[in-house]
C-alpha cells in the first residue's frame, strides 16, 4: 500500500503536467482543426498578399522595438550596476504601471494639442494648436520608441541579476591591464555575455510585442493598421469581408512572431560573435556610463510625466488647450469609479490572488516532488515556451473555440484557466531560478539529522526563500490583474477583470472617469511590488 | 426557543421563500462606455427593484461579443439555459440575429408598444430590414455635427459647403476609421447627399449596377477632401468620442455625432466648450433607430419583456431623452399620450441643440449598403 501511495505522489506531478499539456495541445490542434477546414491555400496566399503592408509593418515596428529595448536596458543596467543596484527599487514601479495608461499618457503627450504643443504654446503664443500633419512615420517612430521604453524595466531588472553573474568587475579590470578602453570590455566582453543570459525575456517581450493589443490599438500606425489590430478588429466585425480574413490572420501572426523570433536570436548569435571576435572599441573611448544616466532620467521622467497626465486627466472638469494644467477639477471620475465598480475591483484583486497563489502552490509541489527528475522540467520548459512563443489573441481564440466545441465546463473555469496559463511561465521560471540559487547543503544536513521532507520544507526552505517567493507572487498578482483580452475572447464579456472596465470606458467619452480607473487599476500592483521590493531589498529571476 | 429571535428566523425565510419566488434576474447586455447611459440604467435597474427584478447591465464594448455567445448557444444546443436576456441592438447585427434566429419574439404585445408611433417606418424598419416583431423602438438618433462657433461662423449644411469648408480649413475636420459605427454612418450621409434617386439606397445593395456609380461618386469625393482632412488623412481617429477632446482644445474644429444632444452632455460635462453648438445635412441627415430584444434562450423572458416595457414607458422615455440624464431621443408618440405624460417631455431648452424637428429624418440605407461602402472604403483608403 505505501509503495502505491508513494508511486501516485511520484508521478502526480507528471499527471498534472500531461494534463495541462493535454488541453494546451486540444487549443492548439482546435485552432489549426478551424484553419483547415476554413482555409484554403488560395484564400490565404491571396489575403497574404492583400495584407503585406500591415504585416511589414508589424514585424518592422516590433523588432525595431526589441532591439531598442535590449539596447537601451543594456545601458541602463550598466548604470545602475555601478551606482548600485539597491537604486533600482524605481523599476518595480515602472514595471507594474498599467499599459492603458501608459498609452493614453503618450498619447496626449504628442498629440497635436497634446503637452509638447502647449509647452510651445507659451512661448509661441498660439492660441490654437497648429495644424497636424505627422504621418505615419511619426506614428511608426512613437510606437516603437514607447513599446521599448515599456518594456526596458523589466528587461533592466532581469539584465541586473544576469550582471551580477558575469563579474563584470574582473572583467573590466582585466580589460584595462591589456591596455584596452573601457568602452571595450564593455561592448567587447560584458555585452555578449550578458546578451547571452538574456534569452528568455527577450522572448516573452517578443511574444508581448506580437500580441499586445491596447499598444498596437492607441499608439499603432493606422495605414495599415498593424496585424494586432486587425486580429481584435475581425474578432468584433459583423462585415463579412473581415471575419473571413481571422483565419488568415491568426496564420500570419504565428508565421511572423516566430520570423520574428528567429531573426532576433539569429542576430543576437551574430552580434555576440562579431563583438567578441572584432576589436571595434579598443581605442574608442565614450561615456557610456554617462549615457544609461540620461536614458534613466529619460525613463523616469517620461513615466512620471505620463503618471501626471493621467492624474490630470483623471480630475479635470475643462482642459483646454493651451493651458499646461486644468482649470477647474472635479472628482466625479473617482467617485463614479468607487460607486460603481468597487465590488469588481475587490473581485479582481481576489481573483489574481487566488489565480497566484494557486499557480505558486501547484509550482512549488510539482518541484518539490520532482526535484532530480530533469524530464519534468524539460516538459515544464516546453510548456512555458509553447505558452509564451503562441501570440496570447491567438491562444485565447483556440480556447473560445474549445469552450464552444467541448462545452463541459462552464464559462467561468475556462476564464480562470485562461488566466492561470498566463501566469504558469512566469511562475515556472521565477521558481526554478530560486530552487537553483539555494543551497542544497541545508537540506542535506536536515535529512542527516532525520527531519522528514515537509517539516525541512516549511522550517527551513519556505523561511530561507520566502522573499523570493513574495516577489513571485507579486509578478504573477501583476500579470494576471492587468490581463484583459480574456474578458473580451474568451467570455465575451460575461466575465471580466477591472482591467475590461477600463478599456471599455475608454472607448467612451468619459475620459476623467477611465483615466481615474486606469489610475485605481495601479494601486493594486503598485503597493504589492513596492512592499515586496521594500521587505526583500533585492529582486531576482 | 426565545420567541423574539423565533419570529425573526419566520420572518427572515418568508423573506427569503418571498425573494426566491418572485424575484428575477434580467441580463442586459449593453455597451458600457458611457457614464451617461451607465447611470441611466443603473437608475432603471433601482426602479425595476419594486417589481422584483435585478436589472444586471453587462457593460460590453461591442454587442458583437454577445452575438458569438448566441451563437456558440445555439451551435452546443443550449436553447434553454442562455446568459443573455435582454439585448441592446440595432443595424447589420440584428439582421444577423434575425438571419440566423438567434431572437425571441414577437416581443411587440406589452402594454407600453401602444405609445410607439405604428405608421413612423423608421421604427419598424431596421436598416431596410423589417422588425417583424423581434425587436422594440428604444432611442432614435440623428447624424449631426458638432462645431466650434468661434472658429465657425457659418457651419457646413450641404455637402458643397462641408467640401468648402474642409478646403479652406485644412487639418481641422476628420470622420473616425471606417468600420467604426460612426465613420460609416458620416459616409452612407454624404451618399444621400450625392445620388439623385435616393429610393436605391433603400433596396439592396445588389440593385446597383456594377460599377455602382454612387459609390464610385462617394469614393471620388472622399479621395478628393482627403488630402485636407486631419493628418492630411494619413490617420483618423479610432472613434468619435476620440474626437471629443480633439475638438475642445480646438485641434479640429467640426466633428460628427449620431446623438443631437451630445454637444449638450459634453458641454455639461465639462468636456467641450461653451461655444459648442450642432447642425446637420439641411436637406435632411440619417436617423436610425436603437432597439431592445430578447435572445432566443432567455431562461428570464417574461422579465425581460417586463423590463423592456419599463424602458418604453413615458416615465422612462422622458428621463432618457432629458439631456442632465442621457438626452436620446424618445421613439414615442406624443399624441398617444395623455397631458400628464406628455408633460414629462417638456424639453429644457438649449442653445447647443439642434430645436426637435429642424432636420429632415432619412432612413437608414439597406444593410448591405453598409458593407459596400466600407469594403469599397478599405479598397482605396487602407
Amino acid at each position: 500500500m505505501n509503495g502505491l501511495k508513494h508511486l501516485i505522489n511520484q508521478n502526480t506531478p507528471l499527471l498534472i503536467i500531461f494534463l495541462l499539456f493535454g488541453i494546451i495541445f486540444l487549443i492548439i490542434g482546435n485552432i489549426f482543426y478551424e484553419l483547415i477546414i476554413q482555409l484554403t491555400i488560395r484564400s490565404f496566399s491571396n489575403d497574404f498578399i492583400n495584407l503585406l503592408p500591415s504585416i511589414s509593418i508589424t514585424l518592422m515596428n516590433n523588432l525595431f522595438s526589441v532591439i531598442c529595448a535590449i539596447l537601451i536596458a543594456f545601458f541602463i543596467t550598466n548604470y545602475l550596476y555601478k551606482k548600485s543596484s539597491a537604486n533600482s527599487s524605481f523599476l518595480i514601479i515602472l514595471i507594474s504601471f498599467p499599459h492603458i495608461s501608459y498609452c493614453i499618457g503618450i498619447t496626449y503627450l504628442f498629440a497635436t494639442s497634446g503637452l509638447f504643443a502647449r509647452l510651445f504654446a507659451i512661448f509661441y503664443g498660439n492660441e490654437i494648436p497648429f495644424t497636424s500633419s505627422s504621418g505615419d512615420g511619426l506614428a511608426n517612430f512613437i510606437y516603437i520608441l514607447s513599446l521599448a521604453l515599456r518594456e526596458v524595466p523589466f528587461l533592466v531588472l532581469i539584465g541586473l541579476s544576469v550582471w551580477n553573474k558575469i563579474n563584470s568587475n574582473q572583467i573590466q579590470q582585466q580589460v584595462s591591464v591589456l591596455g584596452h578602453s573601457e568602452l571595450s570590455a564593455l561592448m567587447n566582453c560584458i555585452f555578449p555575455l550578458w546578451l547571452k543570459s538574456m534569452g528568455l525575456p527577450i522572448l516573452i517581450i517578443i511574444a508581448f510585442s506580437f500580441s499586445n493589443y491596447e499598444f498596437s490599438l492607441i499608439l499603432g500606425p493606422q495605414f495599415p493598421d498593424m496585424i494586432n489590430v486587425k486580429i481584435i478588429e475581425s474578432w468584433y466585425s459583423s462585415n463579412r469581408e473581415l471575419t473571413k480574413l481571422l483565419n488568415s490572420l491568426i496564420i500570419i501572426t504565428v508565421l511572423i512572431s516566430s520570423f520574428a523570433i528567429l531573426i532576433l536570436f539569429y542576430l543576437r548569435k551574430v552580434t555576440i560573435i562579431y563583438l567578441k571576435t572584432t576589436r571595434l572599441f579598443i581605442s574608442i573611448n565614450y561615456n557610456l556610463y554617462l549615457l544609461g544616466k540620461y536614458l534613466v532620467i529619460l525613463l523616469i521622467t517620461l513615466f512620471i510625466v505620463i503618471f501626471l497626465i493621467t492624474f490630470f486627466l483623471s480630475i479635470n472638469n475643462s482642459w483646454f488647450f493651451p493651458s499646461i494644467i486644468p482649470v477647474t477639477f472635479t472628482l466625479k471620475g473617482w467617485t463614479y469609479m468607487i460607486d460603481n465598480y468597487a465590488e469588481l475591483f475587490l473581485n479582481s484583486i481576489l481573483i489574481s490572488s487566488v489565480i497566484s497563489i494557486s499557480s505558486l502552490i501547484l509550482m512549488t509541489y510539482i518541484i518539490e516532488i520532482s526535484l532530480k527528475n530533469n524530464k519534468i522540467f524539460r516538459i515544464l520548459l516546453l510548456l512555458s515556451f509553447i505558452i509564451l512563443v503562441m501570440p496570447q489573441n491567438i491562444m485565447l481564440i483556440g480556447i473560445s473555440g474549445l469552450m464552444t466545441r467541448l462545452s463541459i465546463f462552464s464559462i467561468e473555469i475556462w476564464f480562470y484557466f485562461s488566466l492561470f496559463i498566463y501566469i504558469f511561465p512566469y511562475t515556472y521560471f521565477m521558481m526554478k531560478q530560486t530552487y537553483e540559487d539555494f543551497n542544497p547543503q541545508y537540506i542535506d544536513n536536515a535529512n542527516v539529522l532525520g527531519i522528514s521532507k515537509i517539516k525541512s520544507f516549511f522550517y527551513i526552505k519556505l523561511p530561507l526563500m520566502i522573499n523570493d517567493f513574495l516577489l513571485i507572487f507579486g509578478v504573477s498578482f501583476s500579470v494576471c490583474f492587468y490581463q484583459f483580452l480574456q474578458g473580451i475572447i474568451v467570455t465575451k464579456g460575461e466575465k471580466l477583470l477591472f482591467n475590461n472596465e477600463v478599456l471599455i470606458l475608454f472607448s467612451g467619452e468619459s475620459i476623467n472617469t477611465a483615466s481615474a480607473g486606469s489610475l485605481l487599476n495601479f494601486i493594486p500592483a503598485g503597493l504589492l511590488l513596492i512592499f515586496i521590493f521594500i521587505k526583500s531589498r533585492y529582486a531576482r529571476m | 426557543m426565545n420567541k423574539p429571535l423565533d419570529i425573526l428566523i419566520k420572518v427572515c425565510i418568508l423573506f427569503f421563500i418571498n425573494q426566491s419566488l418572485y424575484s428575477a434576474d434580467v441580463n442586459f447586455h449593453a455597451w458600457g462606455g458611457s457614464i451617461m447611459i451607465n447611470d441611466f440604467i443603473k437608475e432603471v435597474s433601482k426602479n425595476l427593484k419594486s417589481k422584483n427584478i435585478n436589472l444586471n447591465h453587462t457593460k460590453i464594448t461591442d454587442i458583437a461579443e454577445s452575438i458569438k455567445i448566441l451563437e456558440s448557444d445555439k451551435k452546443i444546443g443550449n436553447f434553454q439555459k442562455g446568459s443573455v436576456d435582454l439585448m441592446w441592438v440595432n443595424g447589420e447585427n440584428f439582421h444577423k440575429l434575425k438571419k440566423n434566429q438567434l431572437l425571441f419574439g414577437p416581443i411587440d404585445k406589452i402594454e407600453n408598444y401602444k405609445f410607439i408611433n405604428q405608421n413612423d417606418q423608421s421604427l419598424h424598419i431596421d436598416f431596410g430590414e423589417p422588425v417583424d416583431g423581434l425587436e422594440v423602438p428604444w432611442g432614435r438618433a440623428q447624424f449631426v455635427m458638432i462645431y466650434d462657433s468661434m472658429m465657425i461662423k457659418n457651419p457646413p449644411q450641404t455637402i458643397k459647403q462641408l467640401s468648402d469648408f474642409i478646403k479652406k480649413n485644412p487639418g481641422r475636420f476628420t470622420y473616425p476609421q471606417i468600420p467604426d459605427f460612426h465613420g460609416t454612418t458620416f459616409l452612407k450621409q454624404l451618399l444621400y447627399e450625392l445620388v439623385e434617386d435616393k429610393t436605391i439606397l433603400q433596396k439592396p445593395f445588389s440593385n446597383c449596377l456594377n460599377p455602382c456609380l454612387p459609390i464610385i461618386n462617394l469614393m471620388t469625393f472622399l479621395k478628393e477632401i482627403n488630402p485636407f482632412l486631419w493628418n492630411k488623412g494619413r490617420r483618423f481617429p479610432k472613434s468619435v468620442s476620440q474626437t471629443v477632446p480633439m475638438l475642445s482644445n480646438r485641434e479640429l474644429w467640426l466633428t460628427i455625432s449620431f446623438n443631437p444632444n451630445m454637444a449638450a452632455a459634453n458641454v455639461r460635462s465639462g468636456n467641450l466648450r461653451d461655444v459648442t453648438r450642432t447642425t446637420s445635412f439641411i436637406n435632411g441627415a440619417i436617423g436610425n433607430t436603437h432597439y431592445l430584444a430578447i435572445p432566443f434562450n432567455s431562461p428570464n423572458k417574461t422579465a425581460a419583456l417586463e423590463v423592456i416595457n419599463y424602458l418604453i414607458s413615458p416615465k422612462s422615455q422622458a428621463d432618457k431623452s432629458n439631456i442632465d440624464i442621457w438626452g436620446d431621443p424618445t421613439v414615442l408618440d406624443l399624441n398617444t399620450m395623455n397631458k400628464k405624460q406628455k408633460k414629462l417631455f417638456l424639453d429644457k431648452e438649449s442653445i447647443h441643440i439642434l430645436p426637435n424637428n429642424q432636420i429632415p429624418y432619412l432612413v437608414e440605407p439597406h444593410y448591405t449598403w453598409t458593407e459596400a461602402i466600407e469594403n469599397e472604403w478599405f479598397k482605396t483608403f487602407n
